[in-house]
């Protein structure tokens, strides 16, 4: 069997592109028959008919996403395949001996939501394949146009430099796998009813908006905005590449890394998932993978901040038994150190959160102690990093607490005083203006 | 009355090698002024929704101003405990660090290394000009930043002062 050239999935927009004369027909329908409408409103009331509606359209989008998941196409050395279908499944494949020609269409309004279908003429029939994104749709028909001219197809394009890439099953799956969304939606949409249970005034509906607003903020706004993340490697360092209608890239550049930070989630823990995240110097904090197994993350954490960084990751010093009366979480909570790095393990509500950073990083370094603590003989050490993050070492021994600020405020001072100074020259006018030490005297 | 050793919990604030300058004296009736207009602040918080909660379950009782005298007893022990603050709070200029201690509750001690220091500047609130005192903030560049709070304002201009000289010949880059 050859390998894979492009694979995916049709455009998210299609279901919609197909079911719009449904719904117009569902609309005339209701129009015509509005009488008995009315006569079913004086029945049942306002309230259920919305429900019933609501419960509709529900119906409709649902089986919109599951024929969608259903559809895929893939591109090989021989032939095109593509599978559509929900009830009725339909597989068509396209041997690359029987194509004569193969397009890239895009009407106006594909050209506006930034969709493509592609025609394939064959001596048979033409078929046509919509809608794809648009680049999915010139790689097809580039490499099918490659192989018809016996040229080798352009592989490498679409799987070099790729570290990671989330696919839309694994993205939704992570959305509902929530838990700290799902419990506060279900915990709100009692809240957001209860006017309307307890009048029965239609108006009251209304305060049901700000928790669809919630809802759509966790869930429908975030899967297009991740939706075909990837992450590749580039001389720079690493570039993600994410969104389904908008899209957006952005570069983390190695040697700018302050400090990577690995999520997890409880009810990802079974599969092992893990959310990575950087932050840089006015960019706190941002998703490099929003989803992704442990090997992954370990991968993109060793190009972040080196190799040596994964060493961090194993044998964790835990925190002594009394802080216990401290956290709930006290097995969640350690840190580990190397003579580079540095990560502190935190076990919040739901999640787990690992910040990683170099030692050499670091600006500041605080001790702190809560009055609770205190009774406990317990204190934190914070690592401050630039903008970013902080590295938090939490709830250790009072002597133990003391050792670590210590060491990290000498190594600090350290790596500081080692670290090339910016020179400052004098302008002619008494204004003074930074200029930094090339690192190497051949550069100057 | 604790020692300071005891206070501070031994080497977790007051490590070996470190002198602490303590803020003046008249920083404790600051605080304590400052801690009165915020208990009324609190009060106010805890009041007003209370009364008008009574009001539209049109409950003639005054449980509501009792929820809100709670301060009463919080602002007193406070009053008594500036004093313990004061031991507390200091800073101190090291050879190459800067070294700043503070709290009552949740105490601190942050350290920067001068090389780090990114901007320094001093600023004083109303009351606090009536006492005669300033705070000079420094900034590393990290989300939270070193408070030298309290002190005399020429005390804090020499600090300024100095400290953006000596983060001007030995600063590093971010």
């Amino acid at each position: 069997m050859s390998d894979t050239i492009v694979s995916g999935r049709l455009h998210p927009i299609t279901p919609v592109r197909r079911t719009w004369l449904f719904i117009t027909s569902l609309a005339w329908i209701a129009y015509g028959q509005r009488e008995g409408i009315a006569d079913l409103h004086d029945t049942i009331g306002y309230g259920w008919m919305s429900a019933i509606a609501a419960a509709l359209v529900a119906l409709m989008a649902a089986m919109g996403a599951v024929a969608w998941l259903k559809t895929s196409f893939r591109l090989t050395a021989d032939q095109l395949d593509f599978q559509s279908g929900l009830t009725h499944r339909v597989h068509r494949c396209f041997p690359m001996d029987q194509i004569r020609t193969v397009d890239v269409s895009r009407p106006v309004w594909a050209r506006f939501i930034g969709v493509a279908s592609v025609k394939v003429s064959t001596q048979a029939e033409n078929q046509t394949i919509g809608y794809l994104s648009r680049r999915d749709a010139e790689r097809i028909c580039e490499n099918v146009q490659r192989i018809l001219h016996g040229e080798m197809p352009d592989t490498a394009k679409s799987g070099e430099g790729v570290l990671a890439r989330v696919d839309s099953r694994m993205l939704a799956l992570s959305m509902l796998l929530n838990a700290q969304m799902m419990i506060t939606l279900s915990v709100t949409l009692p809240l957001a009813l209860w006017p309307y249970l307890a009048s029965e005034e239609v108006w009251s509906l209304a305060l049901v908006l700000p928790w669809l607003r919630s809802v759509w903020k966790a869930t429908g706004k975030k899967f297009p905005a991740q939706h075909g993340w990837t992450v590749h490697e580039t001389e720079a360092g690493f570039q993600t590449r994410r969104g389904l209608f908008n899209k957006t890239e952005h570069t983390w550049q190695k040697n700018r890394i302050s400090s990577v930070t690995l999520h997890q989630p409880v009810l990802w823990r079974s599969r092992d998932w893990v959310q990575v995240k950087a932050a840089t110097v006015g960019y706190a904090e941002s998703t490099v993978l929003p989803v992704g197994s442990r090997c992954q993350a370990e991968k993109l954490m060793a190009g972040l901040l080196g190799v040596e960084s994964l060493k961090v990751l194993d044998n964790l010093n835990p925190v002594p038994r009394r802080a216990r009366w401290c956290t709930p979480f006290r097995k969640a909570c350690g840190y580990t150190e190397t003579d580079l790095f540095v990560a502190g393990w935190r076990g919040l509500f739901l999640r787990q959160e690992i910040t990683v950073a170099g030692t050499g990083r670091v600006l500041a370094v605080e001790t702190s102690q809560g009055w609770w603590q205190r009774r406990h003989r317990l204190a934190d050490v914070n690592l401050l990093l630039p903008g970013g993050p902080d590295v938090e070492i939490v709830h250790r021994d009072l002597d133990e607490a003391a050792m670590i600020a210590d060491r990290m405020r000498g190594r600090v001072l350290d790596q500081t005083l080692q670290a090339n100074p910016i020179r400052r020259i004098r302008l002619s006018s008494g204004a003074r203006t930074a200029v930094r030490l090339p690192a190497d005297p051949k550069e100057s | 009355m604790p020692t300071d050793q005891e206070l501070l919990q031994g080497e977790l604030f007051a490590p070996r090698g470190t002198d602490f300058v303590r803020c003046p004296a008249r920083a404790v009736p600051y605080w304590r002024i400052n801690m009165i207009i915020g208990n009324c602040w609190l009060g106010a918080f805890i009041a007003v929704p209370t009364w008008l909660i009574a009001i539209l379950w049109q409950d003639s009782t005054w449980w509501w101003m009792a929820l809100s005298a709670v301060v009463v007893p919080l602002g007193v022990w406070r009053w008594f405990r500036e004093k313990t603050e004061w031991r507390i709070t200091g800073y101190y200029l090291g050879p190459e660090q800067l070294w700043v201690r503070g709290g009552l509750g949740d105490r601190s001690l942050s350290v920067a290394a001068y090389g780090r220091i990114q901007n320094c500047d001093v600023s004083s609130t109303f009351w606090s000009r009536k006492f005669n005192l300033a705070t000079v903030r420094v900034n590393t560049g990290a989300r939270s930043y070193l408070s030298i709070q309290s002190i005399d304002p020429d005390e804090a201009a020499r600090i300024r002062d100095l400290l953006a000289d000596v983060a001007l010949k030995k600063g590093v880059q971010l």
